[in-house]
């Protein structure tokens, strides 16, 4: 849907060029979850806000759908950000207007419609979030939670077809954040739209995102399903970024602070088997023992994953034994 | 003593007051409407054309910025003198109420334009990049989001300038403006009244009390936080 092709950037910040973004090449697929995920001043705001054009590139071209939005009109461009929904951190919204407003705010851009298909929308919209209740509020009296429930409803009034979310959650706390997020996987499935977001949370990018992108420095050093890199990032950025998440030591600093001589495994299980007793079959079928040393079980989107780190208790001989057994199970073994 | 103050009161021509009062205000309330129609368009202006703004043009806004500091830096009396030959050829007289009026607007208008700048920077620019993003065009972000979040602001700036022309108005008693200022000069200056200068200050006084209150409030009804 989106081809993001050399994409480059620069600010002059006290006469010297920064360059924020650097020959960017990404591509986003139609009804996708995808997520950008790098440190602050990574580039990735600069990133996506290329992406309706609020940031022009300096050179590179963006493709939706075939079209070049960089060579667009003015009212090309306008219409084609009717088509694209914006939220963002600090939710943006027009603290004059009410919620309903708010909502109605897009639709009255358009001069597409009368007031009564603008209500009914509004009320389908207000619906939608849950919000049918505040409708005639203002923005200062909602929570953090209902204000990004607006600025959701107010960014799919006109039936965009991709929806950028630029750090939608970073000003929510947990369990706002979790509510925020189901609910763009519910208007991601049930209309189909895609949704490119960036976070410096890997929590989120766990939680929703089906590709993602790790940006550093205004380069992206990796990118791929959002399970390939949680599991096996190679990039020592996303390592680092992936061991913050899940709390995890350098698996090499483990063994010599732990003072285990016995070699260690990094078994990764993706799917059912998660929830399957595999290392109890192992252990009994080869008899040897393992201790695990460190270990997380969860699920990436839907899909159910686990990470353990275990160390191998039996003849030298067995290790290669136990490689082929969990080989066979289709697990990911790793010797450290 | 309160029978001196009594029979001063009594002594003072009321109807004089009055009329002056009236003057005063018409003075105010006319310069008012023309000083908002001319200094919100050339503020929204400044702010569109500042730094980092939509339509940033570092010359046109220079230009702008200079010509409005230059009225402001000029004492307001020198003003009304020096515009009597463009207020004569305006109104026909540069005398009485309708003579005050033109150089009031002048003498307003780049004020409050450079108020009505201040009060859309302070304008969210997340509010004008969500309006982007919405595919809003220029227009449509203005009045569509900037004024109406910046409403607030605005009455007070509105409040702000009112108040500026009352002592701008008085003022222009000097050089034959009518109104209280006038009062004040030919009576309580020419001609040594103490007792009407004090009750012109007195009525201009409260004058300023109920036009900040009112502002106040009428900014407090429109504030939505």
């Amino acid at each position: 849907m989106i081809d993001i092709e050399h994409i480059s950037k620069h600010y002059v910040v006290d006469g010297t060029a920064i360059p924020a973004i650097a020959d960017i090449n990404l591509r986003i697929e139609q009804g996708e979850i995808f997520g950008i995920i790098g440190a602050s001043g990574a580039g990735k705001s600069t990133l996506i806000r290329t992406l309706n054009l609020l940031e022009r590139p300096d050179s590179g071209r963006i493709l939706v759908d075939g079209s070049d939005i960089t060579a667009f009109s003015k009212t090309e461009l306008q219409n084609y950000r009717r088509k694209a929904g914006m939220i963002f951190q600090h939710f943006n919204l027009i603290g004059a207007k009410t919620v309903a407003d708010n909502i109605r705010f897009p639709l009255k851009l358009t001069g597409d419609y009368t007031d009564v298909e603008m209500d009914a929308r509004v009320g389908e919209l207000l619906e939608l979030v849950e919000l049918t209740e505040h409708r005639d509020k203002y923005p200062a009296q909602l929570s953090g939670g209902q204000k990004q429930r607006v600025g959701i409803a107010r960014s799919l009034a006109n039936h965009p077809k991709l929806l950028l979310c630029d750090e939608a959650t970073s000003a929510l706390d947990p369990q706002t954040t979790q509510s925020i997020l189901r609910l763009l996987r519910d208007i991601n499935q049930r209309f189909g739209l895609t949704i490119v977001l960036i976070t410096h949370e890997m929590d989120v990018i766990r939680a929703v995102c089906d590709r993602v992108a790790v940006l550093d420095k205004g380069i992206v050093v990796e990118h791929g399903q959002v399970a390939e890199i949680l599991l096996h990032p190679r990039h020592a950025v996303t390592r680092a970024m992936v061991r913050e998440s899940s709390h995890h030591e350098e698996s090499a600093n483990l063994a010599t602070s732990l003072g285990l001589p016995g070699p260690l495994l990094r078994l990764t299980f993706l799917g059912a088997i998660t929830y399957q007793p595999v290392l109890e079959r192992v252990a009994t079928a080869l008899e040897v023992s393992f201790n695990i040393l460190e270990g997380v079980i969860g699920r990436i989107k839907d899909t159910p994953y686990g990470q353990l780190t275990v160390q191998v208790i039996g003849e030298a001989s067995d290790l290669q034994r136990v490689e082929a057994a969990f080989d066979q199970q289709s697990i990911h073994c790793e010797v450290l | 003593m309160i029978q001196t103050i009594f029979s001063t009161l009594i002594a003072i021509d009321w109807a004089d007051i009055g009329l002056a009062t009236l003057e005063t205000l018409t003075m105010v309330g006319a310069s008012l409407v023309f000083t908002v129609l001319f200094g919100l368009p050339l503020g929204i202006v400044l702010f569109l054309t500042g730094p980092r703004q939509p339509l940033a043009h570092a010359r046109l806004y220079g230009f702008l910025s200079l010509l409005v500091n230059l009225i402001r830096s000029m004492p307001f009396v020198i003003l009304l003198i020096l515009l009597i030959p463009f207020t004569v050829a305006l109104v026909g007289t540069s005398i009485g109420v309708s003579g005050a009026i033109p150089p009031l607007v002048v003498g307003a208008t780049p004020f409050f334009a450079r108020l009505v700048e201040n009060v859309l920077r302070e304008v969210d620019r997340g509010i004008i990049e969500a309006s982007q993003s919405m595919g809003a065009s220029l227009p449509q972000i203005i009045f569509g989001a900037v004024l109406p979040e910046a409403f607030p602001g605005l009455l007070a700036a509105v409040t702000v300038t009112a108040i500026a022309l009352v002592s701008y108005a008085a003022m222009s008693g000097v050089i034959g403006g009518g109104g209280l200022g006038d009062l004040a000069i030919r009576f309580g200056y020419q001609r040594f009244q103490t007792d009407v200068m004090v009750v012109t200050v007195a009525v201009l006084l409260i004058l300023v009390q109920v036009l900040q209150v009112f502002g106040d409030r009428l900014v407090h009804r429109f504030t939505r936080s």
